[in-house]
This record gives C-alpha cells, sequence and structure tokens, in this order.
C-alpha cells in the first residue's frame, strides 16, 4: 500500500512557486529521508503531507484521502518540528497525558520511560526548555504516538551528539517494535543515513532522485588523478562534480556506468577510484548549476 | 560492535561483518545467526538493509534458512568465503599492491622480498 | 498497521475538554476582571449605572451597581473571542488531531461555555455587590432582585449578550486571520458607523433604528431569537473563513 502519493504536486506562496510537478510515492513501513538545500521545499512538502497546508495544484494523497481536513488523515499522522507549541498553562506532564487522550496508538509506557531517562520532570514547561530539551522532548511525542505516518522535521535541532544518538536508536527500536511510515527530514545525512531505506532528494521544489540508500552508494564514484587522463575517461560520461587540485590533478565525481573492464583500464591508468559518501553525493547533486562556492570567492 | 565505515554500502559491511565472525569461528556451522531485527538494533540500521545483507549470504550459500526459525551457517560456509577472499580481497589487494610497486619503480624481485620479510616478522611475532 | 478510525463525537468531546483545560487562563483572568470591577463598583458613587447596557429592556439585568461587572464580563467575553482565533490558540489543535470543522465546532462549545461561566460569575458578583451595599452602606434596594422569573431573564438576556460578545470577537478574529487588512478596516467601519450616527442626529436614522431593533428588542423571546440570528450569521461566516485557513507557525 501506498501511505503518500504526489502526483504534479504544486505549492505557491503568493507567486513564488516552492513545491513544482513533484511526483512521487511512500511505500508502507519504510523510513525514507527527505533531504535537500535549505529553502529546498522540505518543509513544505512535510506540511502539506500533516495536512497543515493545501496544495495549490496537483494530487496529493495520504492514506488514500486528501490530508487537508481529514480527520482520518489527522488521527493518523503526526508532525514533529522544532517550532511546536504547546499552551503555556500545561505542563510537560499533562501535555503527555493530551496526546495520549488524541492518539489512539499512545504508548504511555514508552512515553514516561524516555521522559525520565531524558531527565524531564512532570512540571517543567514547555516553552522554558532549551532549544535541544524541546527538540528531544517532541521526539517523544513523535514515538510515543505510534501514528502509521510520522513527520519528522529536523527533529534533532539542539540535540547535543549523545541526544541524537540516543534518538537515533530509540527511533529504529521503537520502528522495529511498531513498524510505521517515517519522514525524516535532516540537515545531517551523514547520521541519519544508516537508518534510512529511502531517499527523497529534493532541489528547488523537485524531486531530484527517489531512490534506495544502498542504489545511491553505487550511484556514483570519484576519480582522482591526471588531469588529462581523467578528461579523455570522462568524455561522454555524466559528470556530477569536479574540482581541481593543482594544475595536472583533478578529481572527478562521475555517474557510475562503467563496466568491469573499465575499471581495471582506470586502474591500470594510475587513476584512484575512491567511493563517494551518501552526504558528498547529495551535497554535489543539489548544488547550484552555476558552480559552488569557490566559483563565487575566486 | 563494529563501526561502519560511509564508503561502502551498509548491507555489504553487514554481510562482511558476518563472514568475519564465521572466519575467527564466532559462529560455528549449522549455529543460528542473527535476525535482521538483532543486526539493526546492534549497529543501529535500517532492518532493510540488515535483510539485504543476510540475503546476500543466503545467495552465496554462506548461510541457509529454515522456515520460522531463522537463518543458519552452513557446512561449506567457512570455505566459502576464504575461496571468496582469496579471489576478490586478496587479488585485488595484490594488484595494487604491484600498481604502487611500478610507481615507485621496485622492481618485482624486490617486492616478493618485502613480502618474505613481512611474512617473517609476522611468525616471529606470534610466535 | 491498522489506520485508526476515530469517531467525531469522541474527538469533539476530547477537544473541547482539551479547551477548557488549556485555556485555563482565560477563567483566571475572569475572576480578576470581576474582582476588579467589583472594587470599581464599592468605591464608585451608587448611581453609577450609566455604564450603558441596561436601557429599556424589560428585564433589569443592569442593577445599578452591577452595571461596571456587567460591562467588564462583556469586554472580557469579546477579548476572549478574539484569543481563540490567534495563530498560538488556533494552531494548537492542529498539534493534536482535528480537522478545520472540528476545530471550530469545538471553539463554538467553548464560547457558549465560557458565556455561562461568565454569565453565572458576573451574576453573582452583582448579587454580593448588593449585598455589601446593603449591609455596609444603607442602601435600600428599590426593587427586589430576588424574584426568580427576573433573575432568570436577567441571566438569560446577560448570557446572550455576553455570547454575542465572543462570537463577534471571533469574527473580528477570524477576519484578521484571513487578511491584516481588517485590523484597520474593521476598527473604521466601527468608528465611522457611530460617527455617522452621530451625525444625522435625532436618534432616528437607520443606524440607531437598527441598533434599536436588534439589541434593545424588550420582549425577551424576540430579543433571543434576534440574537441568536446575528450570531449563527456571525459564526457561520467566520466558520467558512476558519475552513480554508492553512495553520501557521
Amino acid at each position: 500500500m501506498q501511505i503518500v502519493k504526489a502526483d504534479g504536486l504544486e505549492k505557491k506562496f503568493g507567486s513564488k512557486k516552492v513545491i513544482e510537478q513533484m511526483s512521487f510515492e511512500i511505500k508502507e513501513e519504510t523510513i525514507t529521508g527527505i533531504i535537500g538545500r535549505n529553502g529546498a521545499g522540505k518543509t513544505t512538502l512535510l506540511k502539506m503531507i500533516a495536512g497543515f497546508w493545501r496544495p495549490s495544484a496537483g494530487e496529493l494523497l495520504v492514506f488514500n484521502e486528501e490530508p487537508f481536513d481529514s480527520l482520518m488523515a489527522s488521527a493518523n499522522t503526526i508532525y514533529i518540528d522544532d517550532q511546536l507549541y504547546y499552551p503555556d498553562t500545561l505542563n510537560l506532564k499533562q501535555i503527555l497525558q493530551q496526546n495520549a487522550q488524541f492518539y489512539p496508538n499512545w504508548n504511555m509506557d514508552l512515553a514516561d520511560r524516555l521522559f525520565n531517562y531524558f531527565g524531564f520532570e512532570a512540571n517543567q514547561r514547555h516553552y522554558q526548555l532549551s532549544k535541544g530539551k524541546r527538540s528531544t522532548f517532541n521526539m517523544i511525542i513523535g514515538l510515543a504516538a505510534r501514528c502509521p505516518l510520522t513527520l519528522f522535521d529536523e527533529p534533532t535541532t539542539g540535540m547535543d551528539e549523545a541526544v541524537r544518538k540516543d534518538f537515533y536508536q530509540a527511533l529504529l527500536h521503537d520502528y522495529i517494535a511498531f513498524p510505521r511510515t517515517i519522514l525524516l527530514s535532516s540537515h545531517l545525512l551523514q547520521e541519519i543515513e544508516p537508518l534510512l531505506e529511502e531517499v527523497l532528494l529534493i532541489k528547488d521544489g523537485k524531486v531530484l532522485m527517489h531512490e534506495s540508500v544502498d542504489t545511491l552508494k553505487d550511484y556514483a564514484f570519484g576519480l582522482h588523478g591526471d588531469r588529462d587522463t581523467i578528461t579523455s575517461w570522462c568524455a561522454n560520461k555524466s559528470i556530477i562534480y569536479q574540482k581541481a587540485y593543482s594544475s595536472e590533478g583533478i578529481y572527478v565525481v562521475v555517474q557510475n556506468d562503467f563496466t568491469e573492464r573499465e575499471f581495471a583500464q582506470l586502474q591500470a591508468d594510475g587513476i584512484k577510484l575512491l567511493p563517494v559518501s551518501l552526504n558528498d553525493l547529495c551535497i554535489y547533486l543539489t548544488n547550484p548549476k552555476n558552480g559552488g562556492i569557490v566559483d563565487v570567492l575566486s | 560492535m563494529i563501526s561502519l565505515d560511509s564508503s561502502k554500502p551498509i548491507y555489504v559491511q553487514i554481510a562482511e561483518w558476518l563472514e568475519t565472525e564465521i572466519l575467527r569461528d564466532r559462529l560455528k556451522k549449522d549455529e543460528k545467526v542473527y535476525s535482521q531485527y538483532q543486526l539493526a538494533e546492534m549497529f543501529t540500521i535500517n532492518p532493510a538493509t540488515a535483510a539485504k545483507g543476510l540475503t546476500i549470504l543466503v545467495n552465496e550459500e554462506i548461510l541457509y534458512k529454515k522456515r520460522g526459525l531463522g537463518m543458519f551457517v552452513t557446512k561449506e560456509a567457512k570455505k566459502i568465503i576464504q575461496n571468496k577472499r582469496k579471489t576478490n580481497l586478496l587479488e585485488e589487494k595484490v594488484i595494487d599492491l604491484v600498481n604502487e610497486a611500478n610507481y615507485l619503480e621496485i622492481n618485482e624481485q624486490s617486492l616478493i622480498d618485502m613480502i618474505k620479510k613481512a611474512n617473517e616478522e609476522i611468525r616471529k611475532e606470534s610466535k | 498497521m491498522s489506520l485508526a478510525n476515530l469517531k467525531k463525537s469522541e474527538i469533539l468531546q476530547i477537544l473541547f475538554l482539551f479547551k477548557l483545560k488549556s485555556y485555563s487562563a482565560l477563567f483566571t483572568s475572569l475572576i480578576l476582571v470581576q474582582i476588579l470591577a467589583m472594587l470599581f463598583s464599592l468605591s464608585g458613587p451608587i448611581s453609577s449605572g450609566s455604564f450603558g447596557f441596561s436601557g429599556p429592556i424589560h428585564v433589569n439585568i443592569g442593577y445599578y451597581t452591577g452595571d461596571i461587572i456587567v460591562g467588564f464580563t462583556l469586554v472580557w467575553g469579546f477579548v476572549a473571542g478574539l484569543l481563540l482565533t490567534t495563530k498560538k490558540y488556533y494552531m494548537v489543535d492542529f498539534l493534536f488531531v482535528t480537522t478545520r470543522k472540528m476545530s471550530q465546532v469545538a471553539n463554538l462549545l467553548f464560547l457558549v461555555a465560557i458565556s455561562i461561566i461568565g454569565t453565572l460569575t458576573a451574576q453573582l458578583a452583582g448579587g454580593f455587590i448588593q449585598s455589601v451595599n446593603v449591609f455596609f452602606n444603607d442602601v435600600k434596594l428599590v426593587t427586589n432582585p430576588l424574584i426568580i422569573s427576573e433573575l432568570l431573564l436577567s441571566i438569560g438576556s446577560l448570557f446572550f449578550y455576553l455570547l454575542f460578545m465572543t462570537i463577534i470577537g471571533y469574527f473580528i478574529g477570524m477576519c484578521v486571520q484571513l487578511h491584516k487588512v481588517f485590523i484597520i478596516v474593521l476598527p473604521a467601519i466601527f468608528v465611522g458607523t457611530i460617527v455617522q450616527a452621530v451625525r444625522l442626529g435625532d436618534g432616528y436614522n437607520f443606524i440607531t433604528k437598527s441598533y434599536y431593533f436588534i439589541i434593545q428588542e424588550s420582549i425577551f423571546v424576540l430579543f433571543s431569537l434576534k440574537i441568536f440570528v446575528l450570531i449563527t450569521i456571525l459564526f457561520v461566516t467566520a466558520f467558512l473563513i476558519g475552513k480554508r485557513m492553512e495553520v501557521q507557525q
């Protein structure tokens, strides 16, 4: 079953198109990373899926219903980011209890254990928490709600590394205990990569790629060595990124459509083959067309 | 616990880790191996990725499935892994080594001498 | 994975109770406002019945010193209605389970509930002031407030006034959420109307007539009916605005 289905999805703010011609499907019980630069449209997309914002054009279905104003979609979806606001009159414990009332799958035992583990106190107020603590608390809600569709938009903002690691562990543990569909946007792709099954790579409001993590790992590799040799090798290959590091040396990231024989030949020509991390690949792919920061600065 | 590096696909690293466990006799023949969920928790990775790692080993007949019970190490597992590593890993490394030697203009005989010397030292240390 | 299918009535109930609990600050402010009004009533001259919500209604809701309390309560109701549409309050439902329709129906229920509470406490405060005046200030009561039917009429009409004020607040708030230009437009219309009414003079122009027609209706049943129609029009309009509104943070 497809949990989220977008077809020609579009969102405009005024005359500015933030999401453009987006089409993709999210499979049931997968963890998908929503990856893209600042302003690529990640939050806009997630907020439309959450039913907060209305698409300007195209189709968006969540559990086969339009999420904007669907009670069923609302009851089965939870959206977590670092801007959540809870009434000042409720303390942390009461916020958990309130969530328990609304969400049918809410697991209070899990919530309580995480609550105590991360050192929260019942009578603390949400608005008094530090940035990292607030993210941690929101994350507890996102996990304990056990919604069939769970949306995390930059959930680790402000968390220190130890807490982030705990979060990943908790997320994975509870995902195994209670499989659900999770969409996760984060700048820290390197950290969340092991959690992901799929990546939805977004650039300028469009889907650049929607692939499994393993496919992306093999998608490209780097060539390192003599400029002329590499240039002749890459004549009719699609180059993703290149950087000269001396007058005759160059590093080129190229799409992987080489044969075994070509690989052997490359090595014999003295070219070093280097794997490209998913993080780097996504950065290269989402680079603006007219070069990177180096071109601006030089 | 091993740490994952970012260069190889995670499922390949999982498969290699299990192979090493078998080579070191930490997993013996007909012994049950970790489930995809155990592996997922051990390495904090997506269970689908862990399953892919296991599937590779099943396809290479290093592991076999028992319906509803899980996966087990085959009798030939160790041998298969040794052969595979010999052809894939070792041969690759030797090619690298020879390439490197050629850049440094070290002739074949000196390279062989170096290998002999290294081997002697390892033997000495293990005594 | 199985999807939860919740009953609308269930969610509505949870939403309503949630609002009662989380907006408790509104009740604190109600008490403060009424205490303040009581202090004014005690210290001011007894003839301060000029606060203006009594008029020639058959029901005497504004016993002389009760007027300030009623006035303050009505202002509180207006602000409460307005507050419900602000981003902070409007957004919060969507952190849980809701739709725009359900959220607004729950808001209406909440406004009815606080109007009932506001009416009752205002009535009690008024009674308290009277007793204080009778006991300490040697004031003689002209009318007897303890005639049950009068008391009920008084409560009933105050309730309708208060609900009307909260809905006006809610309506205006929704208009402002729709477009910020209403922050200027609505007060301008309000002031303009009053200026126009004064300019036309005589108290017999269209504006004052409609005011008398609706607000100063002396027969309770007709009064309730008219207020009810007005409330319905205002709320339905606000509802239609809110139905299309996106969740902002």
